[in-house]
């Protein structure tokens, strides 16, 4: 029964740092082995395992919130849920949190907020994304927004299709930060390029989920969609004009990238913005004008 | 555990019902609510800390919103007690007392 429970909570501390949850455990097991000693039941001492389990979470995590990376390793966060998850998912759109970055979706390192950008730039302050606003976006501002990866994709692959025949057999494989070539692979690998792009702005027409992780799903999309589009535009015009430094466009697409993901959560938020008001605003006249009318 | 550190998980708990009394005086906009946690030094709390929380009681049902019209800006949002928010606050008060005279109690046991 000891060695059961003492499992049991181990298995729901995954949370806490190897440490933490060593210290934990040795406390418990020697209060199980207590308890073992007098005959006592430990669900009937302790409560139930999960119950245990969260209150140890509760009593030596420090206030972990979505913003906080699932690993640490010397202080740089790493995240292995990736964009899949809707709670590592809304770190990229929180305007509630005033920290610029936040532990990025997948991998080692940090992302950008664009809901921490939003507010600083004074687009939206911290507290406007509610329910009521969201509900107030205009339909064809959601479906204007989810267009837009789409858009950017499709024109990608278009491009390249166009081009397809032009390009040797090989192609740059990638740019230093000097924009030049840092080797030759296939042409194919382009298909992987558009593929970057082509593959979110799909999964960002999913339907049946709330409008604000829809939002986010457009400006990842948007943001990966842009990125695809400056990779196949720079290798594309690398293989016709080979002394340029082509590879620069890969480095500009990032900051036209963050732009037009921020630009894609901020419109169609603006617009259910402008609607809330206005209806707060005729009401409040209504309220007056009634006001007026009784003697 | 530094003093800080202390003082961020005493505050924890305590500060969901500062916002709660704050409220029970009058209708207050976000920045509003900050700037009176403000003039209790021990209770000031960031934008990070504050709006979270505002959002956490907004889908508790503890406190509701309505825009409004502000003057030389956009519409600002307005929180104010729900009833079920009152009662929160009622029940937080006693819990509270209960918790603080035990605490300064066993505090007064300790330094005597």
């Amino acid at each position: 029964m000891t060695e059961k429970y003492l499992r049991a909570v181990r298995v729901r501390l995954g949370r806490l740092s190897r440490a933490d949850r060593r210290r934990a455990l040795d406390a418990l097991s020697a209060q199980l082995q207590e308890l073992a000693d007098v005959g006592g039941d430990p669900v009937a001492a302790l409560g139930e395992p999960a119950t245990y389990a969260a209150r140890l979470l509760d009593a030596l995590s420090h206030e972990t919130s979505a913003d906080s990376a699932r690993w640490r390793i010397l202080g740089v966060p790493v995240e292995t849920r990736g964009p899949v998850n809707a709670e590592v998912r809304s770190r990229t759109w929180d305007p509630a949190n005033p920290r610029l970055f936040t532990p990025r979706l997948f991998g080692i390192g940090w992302s950008v907020n664009l809901g921490a950008i939003a507010v600083r730039a004074g687009l939206i302050r911290p507290d406007d994304t509610d329910d009521a606003v969201l509900c107030s976006i205009p339909k064809r501002d959601i479906r204007a927004a989810r267009a837009v990866p789409l858009a950017i994709a499709g024109a990608t692959a278009a491009a390249l299709a166009l081009a397809w025949r032009s390009l040797p057999s090989s192609v740059a494989s990638g740019f230093n930060l000097a924009g030049r070539p840092r080797g030759e692979a296939s042409k194919w690998k382009l298909l992987g390029a558009v593929a970057l792009g082509a593959g979110p702005a799909l999964w960002a027409q999913r339907r049946g989920v709330p409008v604000e992780d829809r939002l986010v799903r457009v400006a990842r999309a948007t943001s990966l969609s842009l990125i695809s589009a400056g990779v196949v535009a720079a290798t594309v015009a690398q293989a016709r004009r080979p002394r340029g430094r082509w590879g620069l466009l890969t480095i500009a697409s990032l900051p036209v990238a963050g732009a037009g993901s921020l630009a894609v959560v901020v419109g169609p938020l603006r617009s259910g913005l402008r609607q809330t008001w206005q209806a707060a605003s005729d009401l409040r006249n209504k309220g007056a004008s009634s006001q007026e009318e009784t003697p | 555990m530094p003093a800080s550190d202390r003082a961020r998980q005493l505050r924890k708990g305590v500060l969901e019902l500062a916002i709660l009394a704050v409220l029970n005086r009058e209708e207050c906009y976000s920045i509003e609510i900050i700037n009176r946690l403000d003039a209790y030094p021990a209770l000031a709390a960031t934008p990070g800390t504050v709006y979270p929380l505002l959002a956490r009681l907004d889908k508790a049902g503890l406190v509701a919103t309505r825009w409004a019209e502000a003057a030389g800006g956009p519409p600002r949002k307005y929180y104010r007690l729900t009833r079920k928010g009152r009662a929160s606050l009622t029940q937080g008060v006693v819990e509270w007392s209960a918790l603080s005279n035990a605490v300064a109690e066993v505090l007064g046991e300790g330094a005597s």
